[in-house]
């Protein structure tokens, strides 16, 4: 199965150095799905204004980019769940 | 973490308890072992023949469902023991048991430890107040799982578990981690790499280190604070 690498970015970069195998990007849309959900919390102490700023950006093994979204909103494109 | 060398069976609280002549007593059952990450030592419905009191290290407890996964119910370190029921009869893991941080532990056959309790009512009634302790604890990991998002929960964990070994020092991988938390590992890797590069935690592959536990407090649920080994048992009138 393919490697896929869930990354987040502002200005800077958050990276998911180690990647998660996958079927295909559907399955990478509900993974990014799963983990945006599971990221977000209330505490502002973790992180000044929260991910609003955020979005989490979805390559292959190559480096390409696959899809992105903003971590303001709730899924990726709602077809993961 | 204390010398490994220099490890003695008090360095467990429960063990520190006991009065000195008991212990005396005792001290012939204990060998002290060394246990390593990732080892068992009681799958549900097993029976309970070992009785262990970390010095060093760290034991998970774990409910398994059908599918194979484990979800964390409860950590052990040197504040506690595993398996202390095994002093009032033959009795039979609930949980799977294992080591999360290797270290030393202090073991005893629950067969000498029975004939000692049987024996030594403080060694009854301790088992007893443990025991209000560790239901104190689940109850407060129940809600916490329900209520608390995955970030708090990752910085209570890392807390609660540098107080369990002693040590802020902790060899575990984010698979672990996500393990214990219920979480996607990519959620661990993420919410682990933010943390380093605000400078509360360093992380390399399978080593996490405190950085700064003052932040990491801050940023913790309220479960740390309220399950903190040296409090939990004085807010329930318990006193070891």
């Amino acid at each position: 199965m393919p490697m896929y690498y869930f990354h987040l970015r502002d200005q800077d970069t958050i990276q998911d150095v180690d990647g998660t195998e996958l079927s295909d990007t559907d399955a990478a849309r509900a993974h990014a799905d799963v983990v945006a959900r599971e990221l977000k919390f209330k505490n502002e102490e973790f992180l000044d204004e929260g991910w609003s700023k955020w979005s989490m950006h979805v390559h292959d093994d190559k480096g390409q980019e696959l899809f992105s979204f903003p971590m303001s909103g709730e899924k990726s494109d709602g077809k993961g769940r | 973490m204390a010398d490994e060398l220099t490890l003695v069976p008090q360095d467990n609280r429960l063990l520190a308890a006991l009065p000195t002549e008991l212990f005396a007593l005792m001290q012939r059952d204990f060998k002290q072992i060394s246990l390593a990450q990732g080892q068992a030592l009681y799958e549900p419905g097993e029976p309970i023949d070992e009785i262990y009191f970390p010095l060093s290290g760290m034991i998970s407890l774990l409910v398994i469902a059908k599918n194979g996964g484990a979800i964390e119910t409860a950590t052990i370190g040197r504040e506690g023991a595993v398996g202390l029921h095994g002093g009032v009869g033959k009795r039979v893991s609930f949980t799977r048991a294992t080591i999360q941080i290797p270290g030393k532990f202090s073991v005893i056959r629950a067969a000498a430890f029975a004939q000692s309790v049987q024996d030594h009512p403080p060694l009854r009634d301790l088992i007893a107040r443990y025991t209000e302790v560790l239901w104190a604890e689940a109850q407060q990991i129940a809600a916490c799982n329900a209520i608390h998002d995955a970030p708090a929960r990752l910085c209570r964990w890392l807390l609660q578990s540098a107080d369990r070994v002693g040590s802020d020092h902790l060899p575990l991988t984010q698979d672990l981690i996500a393990q214990m938390l219920g979480v996607r590992r990519t959620t661990v890797t993420l919410l682990a790499q933010s943390l380093q590069r605000q400078g509360v935690i360093k992380y390399a592959r399978g080593h996490i280190t405190i950085i700064d536990r003052e932040h990491l407090r801050h940023c913790a649920c309220e479960c740390y604070a309220i399950m903190q080994q040296e409090k939990l048992p004085l807010k329930i009138g318990v006193h070891f």
